[in-house]
C-alpha cells in the first residue's frame, strides 16, 4: 500500500470538523507541500483554500495561508508529531506503510528497515522446494503488503540444501499489534517479526513455485 | 499502481531536492520526520547520498562521478581532503585504517560515514572545483563512463572525452531527463580497446567509421539494454545506428526519453531497459527513436572495431587494463596504478596527489577496474615517479592475482550484501600471491567479487567470477560464494557460468589454487584460460574446481550482515553507535 497523500475527487468533510493533511501548491512560496490542518472544508480539488491554522512542514513555518489543494488526506490522530495518513476510506487503528527499499534490499515498516534480505529463512516442504526443512537465503524483497495483522512478502530466494531458486509470493514476515498508545498520543502498532528459523511458530507461505 | 519510489518523485525530485538536504543538514539528521524517511533517503540519492544499511542510520554513503571518470588537477587532491575531513566511522577498518576513498566500477568516488550535517560543507568545496555529486545514484543518468585514457591514448578512434563531457553537460541537472523509471547508465567508449565496457551499459556509444556521401566519418556505434544485475545479465544490443560526434547527444537524448516515456514505472525490478529491450526487440526500439525522438534519418550502423577489443576480454592481444607504463599520443606517458579492490587511504590519497603534481600534470584518472592512472608524465620524470614509495603500494606492476581483483562494498556498507567483500578479497589476493604459482604465460587473471546479485564488481565478466551466497558447513550457516567461470568481454563477450555454487568462503582460495593447477596439467601447449574454459562443460569444469580448506583463514564466515560492523570488537547489532550526531554522540532511536 502506498502512504503517500491520497487524492480525492471531492474533500468528503463538509460538516464534519476533521484532521487533514492537504497537498497543496502554497502561493506565497510557490512548493508544493503537505500540511496538517483542523478544517471544516468542502472544497473541491484545484480550489484555493484559506488556512487560518497551518504549517508548512518544510520551512518550519506555521502561518495563515493560502493553497491550491491538490489532494487530501484524512488524518486520524492530529496534534501529534507524526504525519498519521489513512486511506478515504475511514479504518480503525492507525495505517501503516510498508513498503520494500532499495531495489528489494528491505522490507520497511513505518519507514523503518525492519526484515532484510540476505538471512536463512527455514521453510516447510513445498514453499520453496521439496526439502523437508528448506534453508532458503532471501535474495530480494519483490512486493510487501498487508493481510489483516499479517505483513507477507513476495521473495525471491534460494534453497542452500538442494540449490533451487524460486519465488514465493507470499511468506508471512511478521505481525502488527495493536501498540500502547503513547504519552504523545501516538499508537504504535509495533511491528513483531518472525524468527527466520522459527518455521513451526509461523503460518505458512503459499504460491510457491520455481523459476527456470 | 505506480511506486511509492514514484509517488514520492512526482511531489518532488531533481534539483529541488538540493534545498531540502541543505534543510535538514541545518536542523540536524534528527529533524527528518520519522515516518518521511524512507522518502527522503530515496530522493536524497538522486544527490549522490545513500543512507547506509541498518546499523548505521545517520550515516551516509557520498558518490561522486566525473565523467569518464577523468579528475583534472587539483580534483583528486579535494577528494583525499574530504575523505580525511569526513569520512571516518566509529571505528577503524584493519584493512584500510578510517578514512579512505573508494574507486568504483564506473568510474566514480566513493565516501562512506557521511553525516548529513556536513553535507552542505562538501557540496561547496565539491562545487569550487567543479565536481559534482548530481545524479550519482537515484534513477537519472549516472556517470558516464569511458575510455579513461581519451585524448592521451595511442589506440583512439575516436574522441570519447569530448562526447562524455558534452552528455554529461547536457543531462545532468536536465528536468526533462532527471526522473527516469530506473537508473541509466551510459558509456562512450573511443578506443580499440573496449574499455568503455559498453556491452554491459544501458546506452553504448562505440567506436565505428561509416561512409556518408561519399567520406568516411569517425563516429560511434549506438548499442542499447546491458547490464548484469539481478540473474538477468544482458549484452547492450545493436539497434543499427551510426551516429557522428555531432549528433551523438541528440540520439542520446532521444533514447533517454524513449525509455523515460516507454519505461516500466508499475515494477521497479523490470524497470531497466534491457527489458524494454528483451520486450521490443532492437528492432522496434530504432523504430521508435527514428519515428518519435529523432527529425532526421538516423544513418544504419558503420564498421566497428569490436574484433579488436582486449579490456576485459581474456586471452586477446592488447591491454587489459591500464596499469603500467605507457606512452601518450603527445610523447609523454600515463602511468596506471594498481589499486587494490578501488580502496586508497586519506593520507595516501594525499600523497598521490603530490606525486600526480611533482611528475604529471596533477590529473588523476579513474577506471572500470577500479584503479587509478596518473597521466602526462613527461619521460624525464618517469624514473623519479616510479621510484616513489607510494608506488610500492599503489603498483604500476603488481602480481597479477592483486592486479587482477576487483571487489564491490559487501556487507560492510551495502544494504543487498549476503557477504563481507572487499576486506575478504584482499586476504584471498594475499593468500594467493603467496601460496599459488600461476600457470606460465599467464599474466592476466582476473577474479571479481560480488556481495550479491546486483553485480557491482561486474563478476560475469572475470576469469572467475565469485558471487555472494550462503551455505551450512557443519550444521552452521556460514558465508559463501558462487563460483563462476568463461566469463569475458572483447570480440565475442560472454558471461560466466556458475559452475560450483556455494562454497564455503573458506575453501575458496583452494578451489583457484586447484582450478589452476588443474588448468596446467590439462591444458594444450600455451592456451590461454579464457580458451581452456571454454573448450569445456559446465560439469567438466565443475570437476576442476575442487573447494578445499588451506591455510587461509577466515575471520569473517560468521553472519556479517547481522552486525553493525563487521569488524567491530562489539558488533552486534545493538551495539550500534548509530545514528549519532556528526561529533558521534549518539541520537535517540525509535527502536
Ligand atoms: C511536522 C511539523 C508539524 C506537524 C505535523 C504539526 C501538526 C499539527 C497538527 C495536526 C495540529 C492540529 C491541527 C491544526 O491546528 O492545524 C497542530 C497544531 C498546532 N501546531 Fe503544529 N505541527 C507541526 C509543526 C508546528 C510548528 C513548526 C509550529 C510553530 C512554529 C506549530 C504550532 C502549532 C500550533 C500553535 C498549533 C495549534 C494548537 C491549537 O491551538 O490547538 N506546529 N500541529
Ligand atoms: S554487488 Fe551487491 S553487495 Fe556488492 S555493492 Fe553491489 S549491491 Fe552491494
Ligand atoms: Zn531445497
Amino acid at each position: 500500500m502506498s502512504s503517500g497523500a491520497t487524492s480525492a475527487g471531492a474533500c468528503w468533510s463538509c460538516s464534519e470538523r476533521v484532521g487533514v493533511v492537504i497537498t497543496g501548491r502554497w502561493q506565497n512560496t510557490g512548493i508544493r507541500a503537505p500540511t496538517p490542518a483542523i478544517t471544516t472544508l468542502g472544497h473541491a480539488l484545484g480550489q484555493l483554500l484559506r488556512l487560518s491554522r497551518s504549517h508548512n512542514y518544510r520551512t518550519g513555518v506555521c502561518l495563515p495561508a493560502i493553497l491550491t489543494i491538490l489532494s487530501v488526506t484524512r488524518l486520524d490522530k492530529v496534534c501529534s508529531s507524526r504525519w498519521m495518513h489513512t486511506d478515504l476510506q475511514p479504518q480503525s487503528g492507525m495505517a501503516i506503510s510498508v513498503r520494500t527499499l532499495d531495489d528489494g534490499a528491505w522490507i520497511s515498516i513505518n519507514d523503518s528497515r525492519e526484515v532484510g534480505v540476505s538471512e536463512v529463512w527455514t521453510l516447510p516442504a513445498g514453499e520453496c522446494c521439496s526439502c523437508r526443512l528448506a534453508p532458503v537465503l532471501l535474495e530480494g524483497f519483490t512486493d510487501v503488503s498487508i493481510d489483516g495483522q499479517e505483513v507477507v512478502a513476495g521473495v525471491v530466494g534460494q534453497c542452500l540444501e538442494c540449490g533451487t531458486r524460486g519465488s514465493i509470493d507470499r511468506l508471512p514476515v511478521g505481525r502488527v499489534g495493536e501498540g500502547p498508545t503513547t504519552e504523545r498520543g501516538r499508537n504504535d502498532r509495533r511491528f513483531r517479526r518472525y524468527a527466520p528459523e522459527a518455521v513451526s511458530t509461523r503460518p505458512t507461505a503459499t504460491h510457491a513455485r520455481d523459476s527456470p | 499502481m505506480p511506486s511509492d519510489v514514484e509517488a514520492w518523485k512526482d511531489e518532488l525530485y531533481g534539483t529541488d531536492i538540493r534545498a531540502e538536504i541543505e534543510r535538514f543538514a541545518e536542523t540536524g539528521w534528527e529533524t527528518i520526520p520519522d515516518d518521511e524517511r524512507d522518502a527522503w533517503f530515496e530522493r536524497f540519492k538522486w544527490y549522490g547520498l545513500y543512507h547506509q544499511r541498518a546499523g548505521q542510520e545517520s550515516y551516509f554513503m557520498l558518490r561522486i562521478g566525473p565523467p569518464g571518470g577523468i579528475l583534472e588537477p587539483g580534483q583528486f587532491r579535494v577528494l583525499a581532503e574530504l575523505a580525511k575531513e569526513y569520512s571516518t566511522g566509529p571505528v577503524p577498518n584493519p584493512e584500510f585504517g578510517n578514512g579512505w576513498l573508494d574507486v568504483t566500477t564506473r568510474q566514480a568516488v566513493q565516501l562512506h560515514w557521511i553525516n548529513l550535517e556536513d553535507v552542505p560543507a562538501i557540496f561547496d568545496r565539491l562545487d569550487e572545483v567543479g565536481l559534482s555529486a548530481v545524479q550519482a545514484c537515484g534513477d537519472s543518468w549516472r556517470n558516464i563512463v569511458g575510455c579513461p585514457v581519451a585524448g592521451k591514448d595511442k589506440h583512439e578512434h575516436v574522441d570519447a572525452h569530448t562526447l562524455a563531457h558534452d552528455l554529461h553537460d547536457e543531462f545532468k541537472e536536465n528536468e526533462a531527463h532527471s526522473n527516469l523509471p530506473r537508473k541509466w547508465k551510459v558509456s562512450v567508449t573511443g578506443c580499440d580497446e573496449g574499455c568503455g565496457q559498453g556491452d554491459i551499459n544501458d546506452l553504448a556509444f562505440e567506436p565505428a567509421s561509416k561512409e556518408i556521401d561519399g567520406e568516411t566519418v569517425r563516429g560511434y556505434n549506438v548499442r542499447v539494454g546491458g547490464g548484469l544485475a539481478r540473474n538477468e545479465p544482458r549484452f547492450a544490443r545493436n539497434i543499427d545506428v551510426f551516429a557522428t560526434p555531432e549528433q551523438a547527444v541528440e540520439v542520446a537524448g532521444g533514447i533517454s526519453a524513449l525509455f523515460r516515456d516507454y519505461g516500466n514505472r508499475e515494477n521497479r525490478y523490470a524497470a531497466r531497459i534491457k527489458f524494454l529491450v528483451d520486450e521490443w526487440g532492437p528492432e522496434k526500439v530504432r523504430e521508435v527513436l527514428q519515428e518519435e525522438y529523432i527529425d532526421w534519418e538516423l544513418e544504419t550502423a558503420g564498421e566497428d572495431l569490436r574484433s579488436e577489443y582486449s579490456y576485459n576480454a581474456g586471452d586477446a592481444t592488447g591491454k587489459h587494463d591500464h596499469v603500467g607504463v605507457h606512452e601518450q599520443v603527445d610523447g609523454a606517458y600515463y602511468v596506471g596504478l594498481n589499486v587494490l579492490v578501488g580502496r586508497i587511504g586519506a593520507d595516501d590519497a594525499l600523497e598521490l596527489a603530490d606525486v600526480a603534481d611533482a611528475y604529471g600534470s596533477g590529473e588523476v584518472r579513474l577506471t572500470q577496474r577500479q584503479n587509478i592512472v596518473l597521466t602526462d608524465v613527461p619521460e624525464a620524470n618517469l624514473e623519479g615517479l616510479l621510484a616513489e614509495p607510494q608506488l610500492e603500494t599503489y603498483s604500476p606492476d603488481p602480481h597479477p592475482f592483486q592486479r587482477g581483483s576487483i571487489a564491490c562494498t559487501g556487507t560492510e556498507f551495502c544494504s543487498l550484501s549476503i557477504v563481507e567483500t572487499k576486506n575478504r578479497q584482499v586476504r584471498f589476493s594475499r593468500w594467493l600471491v603467496d601460496n599459488v604459482e600461476l600457470p606460465e604465460g599467464v599474466e592476466n587473471f582476473h577474479i571479481h567479487l560480488s556481495g550479491c546479485t546486483a553485480s557491482c564488481a561486474q563478476p560475469q565478466i572475470a576469469d572467475v567470477s565469485l558471487r555472494g551466497m550462503k551455505t551450512r558447513k557443519d550444521g552452521e550457516p556460514v558465508e559463501a560464494l558462487d563460483i563462476g567461470l568463461g566469463g569475458g568481454l572483447g570480440e565475442n563477450p560472454q558471461f560466466a557460468s556458475w559452475v560450483t555454487e556455494r562454497v564455503p568462503v573458506d575453501e575458496v582460495p583452494g578451489a583457484i589454487k586447484n582450478l589452476l593447477a588443474n588448468f596446467e596439467a590439462e591444458r594444450e601447449d600455451g592456451q590461454s584460460f579464457r580458451a581452456f574454459v571454454l573448450e569445456r562443460d559446465d560439469d567438466e569444469l565443475a570437476d576442476l574446481v575442487e573447494p578445499e580448506e588451506t591455510s587461509y583463514d577466515d575471520p569473517f564466515m560468521h553472519n556479517t550482515k547481522r552486525t553493525w560492523y563487521p569488524y567491530a570488537d562489539q558488533d552486534a547489532l545493538d551495539e550500534s553507535p548509530a545514528p549519532a550526531t556528526p561529533d558521534g554522540s549518539p541520537l535517540p532511536s525509535d527502536d
